[in-house]
């Protein structure tokens, strides 16, 4: 008796849960694609998730899902997603037209909230590739609005938010959920070209992908293509490893990479944190303040150019050899000052370097050509 | 004088008429009419008063309403303050702009800073665009001062940057 009584206690819980929980599917689409097929994708605002597809199909789906949500104000949300997609001459081009400003100027100001506390690289702690993927995953995972901005206000102690956030949990709330999710097949080459939105590159993705990204968030687990063009602006940079392509990043407060292999980074304004650093990479950068926290051991070149930067690395276990040229740099090796730059004279001269010293394994050559600059060696 | 009421109209003093055959009908047009015209004037009257009422109790709660005047006084308090954080702001990053121009020679530096600060302040004006259309969002404020703040930041971390160049190259020299 009572396990019937349970059941219908279970049962009514599960109706009710679907009831409360419903998911409205918005648009659908998918379009037959072969290895020439291009798509552009033309968003403002909002979330997109981007991942590959399980064919040669590529997929479009917008669903949202209303927690608690009222009937008459689910209409509403509804009727302001407009997405658009059509496919010309072998080409897919996907708009969105969604009237949510609202959720752009969200996006363009959490891509702004991480310099309130951590607009600067201060702690100088060696971190393994492992440990800042980690801590790349947990910044990814979506949580809300609230959670994130008492999560990165400096108004609040630590107990202080966790109680707010908790409080804010306890809460029943009226809720929706967006879920814009593109499937892309393997061959085909994506262009991106986004404001203020939050894009998320789920998967290992090999396609060529060209992305312009101004505001908002740029979240990838994992990039692989050579002739990859990626454009980042104002924003927040998350990705867990990158093999090739060519990256520009502007203004990024918070950008944590995993790994590096193969690429040509250009960085300005900007802090970034790199878990490690694999082979023959090329970065050239004005005003940023870069960590490396581990290179490869057979990282084979690495070739830095900066103006006006700080650049910090540790010191490594491997043999390697270290050729630096420039003007008015200076050379920080566990806070004593090592080597100096001349000063005042326009010409680069070679005024630091590491020779192999010919015992154990050699990982590579760094070449660094730095001005106004600082290398800290921790 | 006592009379038997029962014999009062027996007798022919009492005069007696006919009455029309169109008498029941004009009767009751007239009657009908007169109903019609007393309705309309007396509705007519109730909008009049009811529409009076409505101006003057709205009237009544605007001015005298504390919450509104509140919300009134708070809003204009805001853009107030808005103006004074902003003017503060723009005094502070052109002072800095001006000590910043002095402490380099860099002339591409300056450059490149200058060109920086130029599209911060194109930002600046998209969102100020937003907030005339939306003045109580919290959300806009504070990307309008964080717009701010990021340029006296850039400013302030670049002129720090070149002085700790230029010191520690003084201590070895010295």
């Amino acid at each position: 008796m009572r396990t019937l009584q349970f059941k219908l206690w279970l049962l009514m819980f599960l109706s009710s849960a679907t009831l409360l929980a419903q998911k409205e599917n918005i648009y659908s689409k998918n379009f037959k694609t072969d290895k020439n097929t291009t798509a552009l994708l033309k968003l403002k605002g909002g979330t997109v998730k981007i991942e590959s597809s399980p064919d040669e199909n590529f997929y479009v789906e917008y669903n949202v899902v209303f927690d608690n949500y009222p009937k008459r104000k689910k209409k509403g949300i509804i009727e302001k997603i407009e997405i658009e997609a059509q496919m010309s001459d072998n080409h897919i081009t996907l708009v969105d037209k969604s009237k949510i400003y609202f959720n752009a100027r969200l996006n363009a100001m959490l891509g702004n909230l991480y310099k309130k506390d951590t607009s600067k690289v201060k702690n100088y702690n060696k971190k393994s590739k492992q440990d800042l993927i980690e801590e790349i995953k947990e910044i990814r995972t979506p949580v809300s609005f609230y959670e994130e901005l008492i999560k990165n206000s400096s108004r609040y102690s630590a107990k202080e938010k966790e109680e707010l956030i908790n409080k804010f949990n306890s809460r029943k709330k009226r809720s929706y959920n967006k879920s814009f999710i593109i499937k892309i097949p393997t061959n085909i080459e994506l262009t991106i070209d986004a404001k203020n939105t939050i894009i998320r590159l789920a998967n290992n993705l090999e396609n060529k992908l060209s992305v312009r990204l101004d505001g908002g968030k740029f979240i990838a687990k994992s990039l692989s293509n050579n002739s990859n063009v990626i454009k980042v602006k104002d924003a927040l940079f998350l990705t867990e490893n990158i093999n090739g392509g060519e990256f520009a990043l502007n203004n990024i407060k918070k950008g944590l990479i995993g790994s590096i292999n193969n690429i040509n980074l250009l960085a300005e304004f900007s802090n970034l944190e790199i878990g490690e650093v694999q082979q023959n990479n090329n970065f050239k950068g004005f005003s940023n303040d870069i960590l490396i926290h581990n290179f490869s051991n057979n990282f084979n070149q690495f070739d830095l150019f900066l103006e006006y930067s700080k650049i910090h690395f540790f010191k490594l276990s491997h043999d390697y050899e270290l050729n630096a040229i420039g003007y008015n740099t200076l050379v920080n090796i566990g806070n004593i000052i090592g080597k100096v730059a001349p000063q005042k004279s326009d010409k680069k001269e070679k005024f630091f370097v590491k020779e192999r010293s010919g015992k154990g394994l050699f990982s590579g050559i760094m070449n660094f050509d730095l001005t106004h600059s600082f290398i800290n060696i921790h | 004088m006592k009379h038997d009421i029962r014999t009062l109209f027996k007798g022919d003093s009492f005069p007696k008429r006919e009455l029309p055959d169109s008498h029941r009908s004009e009767f009751l047009e007239k009657l009908q009419s007169s109903k019609k015209e007393k309705k309309y004037i007396n509705i007519s009257i109730l909008y009049k008063y009811v529409a009076l009422f409505i101006v003057l109790l709205s009237i009544g709660i605007i001015v005298t309403n504390p919450f509104s005047k509140e919300n009134s006084l708070a809003d204009t308090a805001l853009e107030i303050q808005l103006k004074e954080i902003e003017k503060t702001y723009l005094e502070n990053i052109d002072k800095e702009w001006q000590s910043f121009i002095v402490l380099t020679k860099d002339k591409k530096l300056i450059k490149r800073y200058e060109n920086k600060l130029s599209e911060l302040n194109d930002g600046y004006q998209e969102i100020s665009n937003q907030y005339k259309i939306d003045k109580n969002n919290m959300i806009v404020i504070e990307a309008l001062i964080e717009n701010l703040k990021t340029r006296l930041q850039l400013l302030k971390d670049i002129q720090q940057h070149i002085n700790l160049l230029n010191k520690e190259h003084e201590n070895i020299t010295i």
